[in-house]
């Protein structure tokens, strides 16, 4: 055994995640003007330029770039291994990002086919990318948690995610590329049920029991869970392209996934209604909300059956994405935001050879009534995108605008955060 | 026969709950109840340490061949937790629930990650690197503990 070989202290430099972390509410600012600017009509079907161009702004500028960032902290730190060169490998894989999906979503906004296969092949380095050196790397993880199986498995699922997306972003400008059925429907479903949803799953079964001290999820549910729903998904899409006319068949794997889903959720509320921890805790309110907005996105599916309804389907998305996502990754910000801060001042200031002197602690570097009122402004968003799915002429642009608000005070607190660190760390060096 | 793991895992645990009684009776404004909670965490963690590092990491040192790597690590963040206690001792003492709740959000914070890299990869290699070893590393550490 290698022992020399394990990491435990190595934390890659604070840009590392925190660059993503400062891009991603920009984002979901952007989201909230192009809504914005859109109006009502924006929800009159799924296949709306503007909302396509708008989920993409949440779901890569937001969620997969908050993820992206996280993963290359928390691989390091929790998991034990290394990813090489992490300073080059944060720039490129952020300027492919942003640029990707800024390309991607000007395609829709602008109906310019160029900007597609632009987008493609920018996602398509900056994902594949990543999903590689990210697999590559656990493989080599010594941590026996199960949270790098679980993150292997989202990988995985964002692997099919990306090779689907591409495919059809290259599809708007190369005729040849011929849109299968459904392949849509593939794609949203791996990314969401798979990407999003097994990685919130992995990092919860590691975060909850930890900084909410709560008794631990159960093994066989940490070692297994994430491979069945690989395993479903996977099985629900051959069902999709095989057997397309098959319904029963279709409802009995995405009701098995579904099931999936409402066990996580369901284990979940009650570890956190057993949290041994007594003071209130905006992660935690942030995880409450979450796991209420999955509960909600499973009936809605399971209402869904009974026939086509668009706005079920709308509602669907928006509450996964804003709903269940968005807060889980919220929450998980306010720890690890602050933490990292302090961390990387502690460090320094060691590291100069001065005894700890006034390092300000987690709650001085993003006060609780920031993180607060952040988590009051994103409860009154989601009520609002709920409404606008079924009243959007009355609700969308103020969702849109609640939105716009949210993410600017998110990327406050994270920016006043850094303000401070770089700060302390002038006044060191004067 | 206990671990290594069984025995240091049950002692985080122990530390945790003294933890969580100080941080509960500061919320609530509890000076005192929050000083008794204290005198119990700060001792107890203050143990916990030097029973890794006077007894535990040498052994796993010495079968390891090397001062480098895990135990190192691991003994600067002890330093860097002493740190943290110390300012929650003086926020403390100065009953500002400010500071202490804030040091106290941090430390934990700290010491849940410290606590999981020890959990799932130190003692499981300490267990393994030491194998026949761990009962007299155990009953060191515990002839520590009695002093």
């Amino acid at each position: 055994m290698k022992a020399a070989a394990l990491s435990l202290a190595q934390t890659p430099p604070l840009s590392v995640p925190y660059r993503f972390f400062l891009t991603a509410p920009l984002f979901a600012v952007a989201c909230g003007v192009t809504l914005f600017w859109a109006g009502p009509d924006v929800l009159s079907s799924r296949w709306h330029p503007a909302l396509l161009a708008a989920t993409h702004l949440l779901t890569l500028g937001f969620l997969t770039m908050v993820m992206a960032g996280a993963l290359q902290q928390l691989t390091p730190v929790l998991m034990g291994v290394q990813i090489s060169y992490p300073l080059s490998f944060s720039t490129v894989i952020h300027l492919l990002l942003v640029a990707g999906t800024l390309a991607l979503t000007a395609g829709w906004l602008w109906q310019k086919t160029a900007l597609f296969t632009l987008a493609g092949v920018l996602l398509g380095l900056a994902l594949t990318g990543f999903i590689l050196v990210l697999l590559v790397t656990l493989r080599k993880a010594r941590s026996g948690h199960t949270t790098v199986r679980s993150t292997t498995v989202a990988l995985l699922a964002f692997a099919v995610t990306v090779v689907l997306g591409v495919y059809l972003a290259l599809g708007y400008s190369w005729n040849g590329l011929e849109r299968l059925p459904g392949m849509t429907d593939q794609h949203m479903t791996w990314g969401l049920v798979g990407w999003v949803s097994l990685l919130i799953m992995g990092v919860a079964y590691q975060v909850i029991p930890m900084f909410q001290i709560t008794p631990d999820y159960p093994g066989p549910m940490m070692r297994w869970l994430a491979i069945l729903m690989f395993l479903l998904l996977s099985c629900w899409s051959l069902v999709q392209i095989f057997f397309p006319q098959t319904i029963w068949l279709s409802h009995l794997a995405g009701g098995l996934l579904a099931s999936g889903l409402v066990f996580f959720l369901l284990v979940s509320m009650n570890l956190l209604s057993r949290r041994r921890r007594y003071i209130p805790d905006v992660t935690l309110n942030f995880w409450r909300v979450s796991l209420s907005s999955l509960l909600l996105v499973v009936i809605a599916w399971g209402l869904s059956l009974t026939g086509t309804h668009d706005q079920l389907e709308i509602f669907f998305g928006v509450l996964m994405i804003t709903g269940f996502s968005m807060s889980a990754i919220s929450g998980m910000l306010y720890k690890i935001a602050p933490f990292l801060i302090w961390l990387h001042l502690n460090n320094y200031i060691q590291g100069r050879g001065h005894t700890r002197g006034n390092i300000p602690n987690m709650k001085q570097v993003i006060p609780e009534r920031h993180a607060r009122l952040h988590f009051r402004a994103h409860c009154l968003m989601l009520l609002l995108f709920i409404l606008a799915v079924f009243w959007p002429d009355y609700f969308l642009r103020p969702a849109a605008l609640l939105l716009i608000i949210t993410a600017g005070i998110l990327w406050n607190n994270l920016y006043s955060g850094f303000r401070l660190y770089k700060h302390i760390i002038r006044n060191q060096e004067a | 026969m206990t671990s290594i793991f069984d025995h240091m895992s049950s002692d985080h645990k122990r530390c945790d709950g003294f933890f969580l009684d100080a941080e509960k009776a500061a919320s609530k404004d509890d000076w005192p109840a929050t000083q008794q909670a204290y005198q119990e965490f700060y001792p107890s963690m203050e143990l916990h340490f030097t029973m890794e590092e006077k007894v535990l990491f040498p052994a796993f040192e010495q079968a390891q061949g090397s001062e480098m790597g895990p135990t190192q690590v691991m003994r600067h963040e002890h330093e860097q937790m002493r740190g943290l206690m110390r300012s929650m001792q003086n926020a403390l003492d100065a009953e500002d629930k400010d500071t202490f709740l804030g040091e106290a959000e941090t430390l934990l914070m700290f010491m849940q990650q410290h606590n999981a890299k020890e959990e799932m990869m130190l003692y499981p290699m300490a267990d393994q690197l030491l194998a026949d070893k761990s009962n007299q590393v155990i009953s060191e550490m515990q002839t520590l503990a009695e002093e």
